[in-house]
């Protein structure tokens, strides 16, 4: 009896350890260096059908790099200040940046002709997100000058000043369902706002965060929101109630840049103190830690997470690639 | 009956013709321009008079915007697909000038637009918002045109004001070379206006040798966008 209880135990010990290292395992990246900017990258975007990722920088430029190669295929120059972010419309043709020279910028994301520039925001766009349906008929920014603006790219044309936030606005993101905008600030707060354009008020303030809040971002079935502050902290809020669920410190450097893998669940984190990290937002969970041995601005992945798109300060575009074991080759 | 028969007319000569006017020049469709003026350097709202023209010159707007309301004005009857000018004067504030283009449309729309109006005092300073030097360098930069527009037409608008041009150093770690830095910058841009039109004698210079003690370099990593440069001023002398 007392054999048979040994076994169990020691059967049980073994079959914890396995998935323990098989779940390491799933989360194992090579780091391969594909190009570079001139100057600090500081925008990562991945289309919508994981064959291109798009790139901005310091330098003053967008590079639009094929996936899952990793060759440049465009380099788009026109703007005159730092690129500070880029989007992909829901529709992968274009391209929307916002930048130190206060324009936002739509490019065709094929050719990489310029389309248009909108002007109307008095300080540097730091944030821009193109609308995620088909028609891709919006553009949302933020800016410096505290507002958030929304542009028709039918029009070329503002169409709303979101008012609201007392400090400048960082970042912004639609959700996917096309509801609702959430835009975050230095003022610590997030809001959400309709994209109904007859509403200019803020539907929802959020507030939890103790250091300027620098990215929002919607899980792809629109039910969570995750935001990310100066402090390194990873907020995650169940939408549209905005309670909180999860908060993590996830890194000793503000993190500038969050994404989210097609499960809803596992999202990327990049940060100042060099490090990517990937998390179970369910859990709380980290489910692996990089170390880019370089201060890392932005990122983005593939829908499955098998690669992570990484900008760096020292302009280098990095891919880290999931490692295949043994055994999937063999499948 | 008969406006309806030469309604009809004049559709099917414009028709024949190849001519297909806009619906909004038949129905002589308008829209609104609306927002909020601010004051440049407190970011503000302000109260200040505003006038807007057509590109004939013709004034189609005459008013105030509110400050009690967040700066907001609101003009209507402009046409889509014009092109407008925005005037702003008061005797607290600069004389500017806005060209704003109304898109097309065929429908009624309230189209927005934010301004930023430099208030007038002496030693008033007015800082550039993007910096038009790289890190250490004394050349403008690429593209500088378009950020030094505003405050050049300022200029041109207002020739009885005197500026000088203020430039801060981007770090604490040597004197000697962040004079030669900053009075190097500010000849730039001296040269730059210079060359645009502004009197030589209207515009003085200084390159500070100690960063800015309003606005010090940041000790800590910074976010997106809040890489130190060291700041330039126009500051007021006269007007």
């Amino acid at each position: 009896m007392r054999l048979v209880k040994q076994c169990i135990l020691y059967a049980l010990i073994i079959i914890i350890s396995v998935q323990l290292s098989s779940a390491a395992d799933d989360y194992n990246y090579e780091m391969k260096i594909i190009g570079r900017h001139d100057g600090d990258v500081l925008g990562v975007f991945v289309n919508e059908n994981d064959t291109k990722v798009a790139t901005c920088s310091l330098d003053e430029t967008i590079k639009i790099w094929s996936l899952p190669e990793g060759k440049e295929l465009l380099h788009l120059k026109g703007h005159f200040g730092v690129v500070n972010n880029i989007s992909f419309s829901g529709n992968d043709k274009w391209l929307s940046s916002g930048s130190g020279d206060m324009t936002v910028r739509v490019w065709d994301a094929e050719t990489g002709e310029q389309l248009n520039i909108l002007t109307g925001h008095t300080d540097q766009v730091i944030g821009v997100y193109f609308s995620q349906d088909d028609s891709s008929t919006f553009i949302a920014s933020t800016s410096f000058d505290k507002t958030v603006k929304l542009w028709d790219t039918r029009l070329a044309s503002e169409i709303k000043t979101l008012r609201g936030h007392t400090e400048p606005t960082n970042n912004v993101a639609y959700s996917y369902d096309g509801k609702y905008l959430a835009s975050c600030s230095d003022d610590k707060t997030i809001k959400i706002w309709s994209t109904d354009l007859t509403t200019k008020e803020p539907l929802k303030t959020i507030t939890g965060h103790e250091a300027p809040v620098l990215t929002v971002l919607y899980s792809f079935d629109s039910k969570l929101l995750i935001s990310s502050d100066e402090a390194g902290v990873i907020k995650v809020w169940d939408m549209p109630d905005a309670n909180l669920l999860l908060s993590i410190q996830a890194h000793n450097e503000l993190i500038q840049d969050l994404s989210i893998a097609e499960d809803n669940e596992t999202i990327v984190s990049a940060s100042l103190d060099s490090t990517v990290k990937l998390w179970n937002v369910k859990t709380g969970e980290c489910l692996m830690t990089f170390n880019a041995g370089v201060e890392v601005w932005s990122v983005d992945l593939v829908s499955d997470a098998s690669i992570i798109i990484i900008g760096c300060s020292d302009g280098s575009v990095r891919f880290l690639n999931r490692v295949i074991k043994k055994k999937d080759k063999i499948k | 009956m008969r406006r309806i028969a030469v309604s009809i007319f004049i559709a099917a000569v414009l028709t024949v013709f190849g001519i297909s006017p806009c619906y909004s020049q038949l129905t002589k469709l308008v829209v609104s321009l609306t927002g909020s003026v601010f004051n440049e350097i407190t970011h503000q709202p302000i109260n200040v008079k505003m006038e807007a023209f057509d590109a004939n010159g013709k004034r189609v707007y005459r008013g105030t915007s509110n400050a009690e309301q967040n700066g907001y004005y609101y003009i209507t009857g402009l046409k889509p697909g014009e092109k407008y000018f925005i005037r702003f004067g008061d005797v607290d504030y600069f004389k500017q000038d806005f060209e704003v283009d109304i898109p097309p449309s065929d429908k009624y729309e309230e189209f927005s637009r934010d301004f930023l109006i430099k208030p007038k005092a002496k030693g008033l300073r007015i800082p550039l918002k993007v910096p038009t030097f790289e890190l250490g360098k004394m050349k403008l930069r690429a593209g500088s045109e378009f950020f030094l527009k505003n405050i050049l037409e300022t200029m041109l608008k207002n020739p009885r004001v005197r500026f000088q041009v203020l430039c801060f150093p981007d770090n604490d770690q040597n004197p000697n070379e962040n004079k030669v830095v900053t009075e190097g910058r500010s000849n730039s841009l001296r040269d730059y206006f210079i060359k645009n039109g502004v009197e030589a004698d209207r515009i003085l210079t200084y390159g500070s040798d100690q960063t800015d003690p309003t606005q010090p370099p940041p000790t800590k990593k910074m976010a997106k966008g809040k890489r130190y440069v060291g700041p330039t001023y126009f500051v007021v002398e006269s007007f």
